[in-house]
């Protein structure tokens, strides 16, 4: 009985243990930069002008907004 | 609760993408062509961005890389960067109201000095490279070539060659090329990446603590420059003067605070340095890269990582080998230290090596620096 009782303590505590280890990666993910680099990558293909600053900066006179120009290399 | 996405399950935020559809978003994928007076940031980063108006004016910048490998974007993140857009967006809208007095507020954060080159293929080692001397479109089609970037001028190239082409010209190599683009906590603080510029912790004994900042004041402007991110921090730090007295406004809660960053004559050379830039430069002046151990002690001790074997054939300098005088110096050095050593030595000239190696006698090698 009191084996059973052990393995099954064991069993629940490595859940747990891993449940934990799993919300922190994902926590961490969410707050560092990693994050970040991946959001702009998924949420805003369709708004991006592609290696032409004269075109985004023309654009943007059109429209009156800002430009942001973001550098990153070929990924 | 953010949803899921495509059925690779990265998250979708349509709060970033609003924010994103204010602007208008380039993304420049490689430095060829690029305006080096204009676009000045570190340019050892794997990502930067910068917020400008349309006619070119600079309201401030965004993007921090603290160290190689793991952690390197680590004082970066999703909410901080959407409260330096915002801001951003605020600075555009004081620009449409009043120009003249905008450009003024943001006169601090374009370009004071013009660079040595106006574009990265100008930069004699960069040309001499058949790669580097055409744009990167049109080797981009070539299979084989794009993959490995071939072609393609990086920013870290940027940073090197700079220091390199300076060094064959006989001009001297500034220290804020060597050690660009300081962390704040050069200045004893650590900001909070999750939000625009609060500060996360201010280290003890540094002058951060003298002007009595605390964690979570918020920096307003330093040096007389809004800041939107801790990019802006580093843009005044790394045209920042020894002995610089900054003046920094802050918000502590509901109270406008101000005070005064007194920086030390050398504040600068003691940074630590991560820099693979500087690592490499070293591997093409000396002939081997290396890390100062850590530890912080007095004496040099700097474990060799990378050999050029062709050019230091018949040299018996090992990988683990601990360097541990130079020229018959034996104080210790940080990887910007060395670096700046190596630069301020004549191209040619001789470097005399002292290694430990273990179950050996110390031995002291010679060589001669790259011309």
């Amino acid at each position: 009985m009191k084996g059973k009782f052990f393995r099954i303590s064991v069993l629940f505590g490595a859940i747990w243990f891993f449940q934990t280890a799993l919300v922190a990666q994902e926590e961490s993910a969410r707050l560092g930069g990693k994050a970040l680099k991946e959001a702009l990558k998924d949420t805003a293909d369709d708004l991006w002008i592609y290696d032409d600053l004269k075109k985004a900066y023309a654009e943007g006179e059109r429209t009156g907004k800002p430009v942001l120009v973001s550098f990153r290399c070929v990924p | 609760m953010q949803s899921l996405g495509r059925p690779g399950g990265r998250p979708k935020d349509p709060e970033l993408k609003k924010l994103l559809s204010e602007f208008v978003c380039v993304r420049v994928v490689q430095m060829w062509g690029i305006d080096l007076e204009r676009f000045q940031i570190d340019r050892v980063m794997t990502w930067a961005v910068f917020f400008l108006n349309a006619d070119g004016t600079i309201y401030g910048r965004y993007g921090t890389r603290s160290s190689m490998g793991q952690g390197s974007d680590s004082e970066i993140s999703l909410a901080g960067f959407k409260q330096s857009m915002t801001a951003a967006l605020d600075e555009h809208a004081r620009f449409g109201k009043d120009p003249e007095a905008t450009r003024k507020e943001v006169a601090g954060k374009q370009s004071v000095h013009k660079p040595r080159w106006a574009r990265p293929e100008k930069i004699p080692t960069l040309a001499r490279n058949e790669f580097n001397a055409k744009p990167f479109r049109e080797f981009s089609d070539k299979p084989g070539l794009r993959a490995h970037g071939v072609g393609c001028i990086h920013g870290h190239m940027v940073q090197s060659a700079e220091i390199m082409s300076l060094r064959e010209l006989g001009q001297p190599v500034p220290d804020r090329k060597v050690w660009p683009y300081p962390m704040p906590w050069a200045v004893g603080l650590h900001m909070e990446p999750e939000t625009r510029s609060t500060i996360k912790r201010v280290v003890g004994n540094t002058v951060a603590e003298e002007a009595g900042l605390r964690a979570g004041d918020t920096i307003e402007k330093l040096d007389g420059q809004s800041i939107l991110s801790t990019a802006d921090i580093q843009w005044i730090l790394h045209y920042a003067k020894d002995n610089a007295a900054l003046k920094v406004h802050y918000t502590r809660g509901s109270e406008a605070l101000e005070s005064t960053l007194k920086l030390s004559p050398d504040w600068r050379q003691k940074l630590g340095d991560w820099r693979f830039t500087n690592l490499g430069i070293c591997m093409q002046l000396a002939g081997f890269n290396g890390r100062p151990g850590k530890g912080g002690g007095k004496s040099l001790a700097i474990r060799v990582g990378l050999i050029h074997r062709k050019r230091l054939a018949g040299i018996d300098l090992k990988r683990n080998d601990v360097i541990v005088a130079l020229d018959g110096k034996s104080e210790s050095m940080n990887l910007g230290q060395l670096t700046r050593f190596l630069l301020d030595k004549k191209p040619g000239s001789e470097l005399s090596v002292t290694r430990k190696r273990a179950g050996e006698e110390t031995t002291t090698l010679r060589w001669k620096l790259h011309k």
